[in-house]
């Protein structure tokens, strides 16, 4: 569980632990050694649910790493006879982890299918360069034979466990700081991760060299545990069981990668045992896992630790409440507010109106961003024609136009995710239009999404630590900005799933996260498309501040004008990828030419 | 012998974008909505086709539901859905992108009678038309499967106001044959032009309903309190 | 080299085939199909089963493809009920469960050892330029051909084919004209799936494969579709022929010829990094 749950998740601990123990000892050797080949696929199920479950990277080589384990140390242990079988484990792992690594590295831009795909054929190739000759010590008949006294059955078994709770106490570990929290992100959408400032291509070369560590040691721990391996544990057909079992079992978690141990020791043993063929097994995982994907839920263990979520979260408020918005603190068993209720008139305000001092000192800021001569070209179709923009420091800036005018074109240029364009972006005076989109978050140039890419997996706690984690401001200034943009938009309690907050409520906490990494300058996509009008209300007023309460620059794309009157000082109209106005925000909605594009009047261009 | 939707509300992305809408689209007749980006006039539209489920509320055509029918058999009953962004099948010629529907002789040549410019360009393909040529074809091709209620998005979108004229002609003229259109557009002047009735949306609800020419006269209420979002006083 | 060119042929055909089936599924339903041979080996098996209890070749060849049409068209339909919306990887996760169920029946059915297949022509033999080309060679590659150029063909000239087509390019809109777009899908899963079974009973007479080694065939075939980046039939065509020549050569050289089979698809990989360097972010946005 997460955070929150800290005696329980020990007692637990000391209780799985105990029992461990108890069954080692007091066990019959051959289930002994039953229990010990659970931990070993426990270790591969988790190297599989790293990559795949967490990482969203489907990975159809896992047994390829094993191999690479599990050769090494053979070749090892035939060459040194006597040497400590956990360095031999250990020296395996990290050979399987470099050449995971590097597999990692070399892939960075292969993604999704294309990336499976990769993975297959590397296990595929490394199966047939395998089966040319055999493993270390075969040839000769000389098995791994693990040092005292991991000779013994129980110890070794004890060895196991022990290895597979050490690694996944340091992945969990790794899993709380922000690379591994990363790579949740990856799995959700690479461009978001970049917008938070997370180096993607790192994130996945870490998840496959971690991975493939996890999967090394487990074919180490098989060449002690079997003495002589053979190429027909480490097919390409095996790792797409393990891909198979893991996805069944939800092996994102621990709980569901030693679930998935079980399985894969204890299915084909029962089926033995009932006299019935093994390959049985197999179609039966396949059809739960089948199942699984069907619903889309996660796999057992996700699905159990999801249902625990609802209940320990159910009846706590866990969308955002935005000051001003009204009504009661939405829990979960009541309908969004946004169904509630009355839905109010237009009342927004207008910044013009409640601080006309605001309008006379416009000239007298500096700018925070400057836009000149920005076109962007997607496939010979013109989405931005020599744009010229400048967003002061301290302002709300809103960029209005209708569709397809160029409006996220403009944010995608500005934060780097346009594949080319022409012109100069700087910020504060520095020009950033070479910077990765990554160096760019950096420099304090942040964005949200028009579709929302909240983290799912994560808690509210993790994705804002998470997106204020490039930014290196010591780790009190961070927790207090951290505290300071929760309180300011209303967000849940740190340990609440995002999962279950409402995809409003998501959009807010994303606006949280990229200003709570202290920003220069924001860009807001469309931040209240779909919520009620009370909402967006509130959130208008608490955009309007946020140059006043965080020191950040606005840029606001936004369709309803109530909002834009409402948050924006300035606004720029663009009308098919050029500047059409631009200007005070009452002075520029009065604009005839404005009020022409918006209904599409016949005036002389 | 209507299009009609009764407290129909639908969601996209886990977001409810409208809310309880009542609408009738009456045959042989153009009825407009209009609204702001964002208002959630596309949804309504996709939800009416069948692109999206229904999450509350009923739809039916000629008296018949097509509340839970899929996207294919509500076209089989007679709804036709021009999607915004003009969906030509682009590398298919024009000739082609019509034959997915009907390759008989009848539905060309009906087509090139309604575009003629369609008929120069019977062997181009369609991903290097103009985009009036493409609108063209669109609307050619939703008119082959023979609808009864024809629900067309964002006709004008990035079109010369020259070229809307001429398609907005065709609609007039597709409305006379007994047809009922459904236009939404987010430019509100040439819609009102040919409108009977027309419908105002903002923030996935209908907040009002007249009259075209009643709306048309109203042009700076309209714009103020839908468009602009004016503040109170 | 020539001659090793020439003996890497009916398996360069053979993957040939099986790329485009992939490329031709992938472009038309989105999905990569990893049981696509598994499929194609469960129809060669139930041909040379037939054979076996004495029905004639050609009639127990055509149930075979009907078998394999059958199952991929049940795949194919299950594909489209249940994973109409999830990305394009959970559905490749998808057809891995399907290449394992399929193994399995494949495994109760006929059992996990290689056994001799029988060939579907007669063992005649040309020489061509210095070189012996077998008549299956000659076969095999004119049925790559005939799959590449006639499913290409029938896309463009077809009713079914043009709406296949627009299947590929606008699913959504294609529904919206009155296509019921599941039927066209579960269609070409079939299609696919007969084919394949062919590739395999072309394939089978050389090799005499267990049926595991038969299913795993999709993975040179996945590499030449790679190539093709899953889209280009041509690309992918050429890549499966190259593949088997590679494999053809490197079997006359001796240091190399143990690892043969892996040589292509490490070609393959640095092939797709060199090509996807400037291929910075996921999907659109």
């Amino acid at each position: 569980m997460r955070r929150g749950s800290g005696p329980g998740l020990a007692i637990a601990a000391v209780a799985g632990i105990s029992l461990l123990v108890a069954l080692g000892l007091a066990l019959p050797v051959y289930w002994v050694y039953l229990l010990t080949t659970v931990a070993i696929a426990a270790l591969i199920a988790r190297s599989v649910g790293l990559l795949t479950n967490q990482a969203g990277l489907i990975t159809l080589c896992q047994m390829a790493f094993a191999a690479i384990g599990g050769w090494v140390v053979s070749w090892i242990a035939l060459a040194w006879p006597g040497a400590p079988f956990l360095l031999l484990v250990l020296l395996g792992g990290v050979a399987a982890a470099s050449v995971g690594l590097l597999l990692g590295l070399a892939t960075a831009r292969i993604r999704g299918v294309e990336l499976a795909v990769v993975t297959l054929g590397f296990g595929a190739a490394l199966d047939l360069v395998l089966r040319q000759g055999a493993f270390p010590g075969v040839g000769s008949g000389t098995p791994v034979i693990p040092s005292a006294p991991f000779d013994d059955p129980r110890w070794f078994f004890a060895l196991c466990w022990a290895i597979l709770l050490v690694l996944q106490s340091g992945s969990a570990l790794l899993g709380r700081t922000a690379h591994g929290l990363g790579w949740a992100a990856i799995r959700t959408s690479e461009r978001a991760a970049a917008a938070l400032g997370m180096r993607v291509g790192r994130a996945k070369a870490s998840a496959f060299g971690v991975g493939s560590l996890f999967a090394g040691v487990a074919g180490g721990l098989l060449a002690g545990q079997y003495g002589l391996l053979t190429t027909a544990v480490f097919t390409p057909l095996a790792s797409m069981m393990h891909l198979v079992t893991a996805v069944l079992c939800g092996a994102s978690l621990f709980s569901g990668a030693v679930l998935a141990g079980v399985f894969s020791v204890f299915m084909p043993e029962a089926l033995r045992r009932l006299g019935l063929p093994l390959d049985v097994g197999n179609a039966l995982l396949a059809i739960g896992a089948f199942d699984v994907l069907r619903r889309g839920g996660g796999g057992i263990a996700e699905q159990a630790r999801a249902k625990l979520q609802d209940r320990a979260f159910r009846g706590a408020r866990v969308a955002c409440e935005l000051p001003g918005a009204g009504g009661s603190p939405k829990s979960r068993d009541l309908p969004p507010s946004s169904e509630r209720g009355t839905v109010l008139r237009a009342g927004y305000r207008s910044t013009a109106q409640r601080d006309p001092a605001r309008r006379g000192d416009r000239h007298s800021r500096q700018a925070c961003l400057e836009i000149s001569g920005l076109s962007v070209s997607y496939g010979g179709n013109r989405a931005l024609d020599a744009v010229d923009l400048t967003v002061r420091a301290g302002e709300v800036h809103a960029l209005i136009g209708s569709n397809g005018a160029g409006k996220t074109t403009l944010i995608d240029a500005v934060t780097g995710f346009a594949t080319a364009h022409s012109g100069i972006v700087r910020v504060d005076g520095a020009e950033i239009d070479r910077l990765s989109a990554q160096k760019r978050a950096d420099r304090g140039v942040r964005r949200t999404f028009q579709q929302g890419r909240a983290i799912e997996a994560l808690s509210v706690g993790d994705y804002l630590r998470l997106a204020v984690a490039a930014e290196s401001g010591g780790r009190a200034a961070e927790t207090e900005r951290v505290r300071s943009v929760s309180a300011y938009f209303g967000l849940p309690d740190a340990n609440v799933p995002i999962r279950l907050m409402d995809a409003g409520s998501r959009r807010v906490l994303e606006i949280a996260g990229a200003l709570a990494s202290g920003p220069r300058v924001l860009l807001l996509d469309e931040p209240a498309a779909g919520s009620a009008e009370t909402e967006s209300r509130a959130l208008a007023e608490l955009v309007r501040r946020i140059p006043a309460e965080f020191g950040c620059t606005v840029l606001l794309i936004e369709h309803d004008m109530g909002f834009v009157r409402a948050a924006a000082t300035r606004v720029t109209v663009l009308d098919d990828g050029r500047v059409l106005a631009e200007g005070a925000v009452d002075e520029v909605l009065a604009d005839p030419r404005v009020v022409a594009a918006y209904l599409g009047e016949e005036v002389a261009r | 012998m209507t299009l009609s939707a009764t407290g129909l509300t639908v969601r996209r992305g886990g977001l409810t974008i409208c809310r309880d809408i009542d609408l009738v689209v009456p045959v042989g007749e153009i009825t407009v909505l209009l609204g702001a980006n964002g208002a959630g006039k596309s949804t309504l539209l996709d939800g009416l086709s069948g692109v999206l489920p229904v999450a509350a509320g009923a739809i039916h055509l000629d008296g018949h539901s097509l509340t839970r029918l899929p996207p294919h058999r509500r076209a089989a009953r007679g709804l036709a859905y021009v999607e915004q962004g003009r969906t030509v099948f682009e590398r298919l010629t024009v000739r082609q992108n019509l034959a997915v529907v009907d390759r008989s002789r009848r539905t060309l040549d009906r087509s090139f009678e309604l575009f003629p410019r369609l008929a120069e360009k019977r062997d181009i393909r369609a991903g290097l038309l103009s985009g009036g040529e493409q609108q063209m074809l669109v609307i050619a091709r939703a008119l082959a499967t023979d609808p009864r209620v024809l629900l067309v998005d964002e006709l004008s979108l990035g079109l010369a106001p020259r070229v809307v004229r001429t398609l907005m002609e065709a609609l007039v003229g597709l409305a006379a044959t007994g047809v009922g259109v459904l236009l939404v557009e987010q430019y509100a002047q040439l819609a009102l032009e040919v409108g009977t009735t027309a419908h105002v949306m903002r923030q996935g609800r209908i907040v009002r309903s007249a009259a075209c020419a009643t709306l048309l006269a109203d042009r700076d209420a309209l714009l103020s309190s839908h468009y602009f979002g004016s503040p109170i006083g | 080299m020539l001659d090793g060119v020439i003996s890497g042929l009916i398996s360069g055909s053979v993957y040939a085939i099986l790329a485009v089936c992939v490329v031709m599924l992938y472009r038309l339903t989105g999905v990569v199909n990893v049981g696509l041979a598994a499929t194609g080996a469960l129809g060669a098996y139930a041909c040379y089963a037939l054979v076996g209890a004495g029905m004639p070749l050609v009639a127990a060849a055509l149930i075979g493809l009907l078998v394999s049409g059958s199952v991929a068209g049940l795949a194919g339909l299950v594909l489209a009920r249940w994973f109409g919306q999830p990305s394009a990887t959970i559905r490749l996760v998808v057809t891995v469960v399907l290449l394992v169920v399929i193994l399995s029946l494949g495994f109760r059915l006929f059992g996990d050892s290689p056994r001799v297949m029988p060939s579907l022509l007669p063992e005649v033999s040309f020489v061509l330029a210095g070189v012996r080309v077998s008549l299956a060679t000659f076969v095999a590659f004119g049925c790559a051909v005939l799959v590449a150029v006639g499913l290409t063909l029938l896309l463009r000239h077809t009713r079914i084919g043009i709406r296949m087509e627009a299947m590929s390019e606008r699913p959504t809109t294609l529904q919206l004209l009155g296509v019921n777009t599941r039927v066209l899908s579960v269609v070409v899963w079939s299609a696919t799936g007969a084919i394949a079974a062919l590739a395999m009973l072309l394939i089978a007479p050389t090799r005499n494969p267990t049926f595991e080694a038969m299913a795993f065939l999709v993975v040179p075939a996945l590499a030449a579709a790679l190539l093709g980046a899953f889209s280009n039939v041509w690309v992918a065509a050429a890549g499966g022929l190259a593949i088997g020549a590679l494999e053809g050569i490197g079997a006359r050289i001796d240091w190399l010829s143990s690892y043969r089979g892996a040589i292509p698809f490490l070609l393959v990989i640095i092939a797709l990094i060199w090509l996807r360097r400037r291929e910075v972010w996921d999907a659109a946005r």
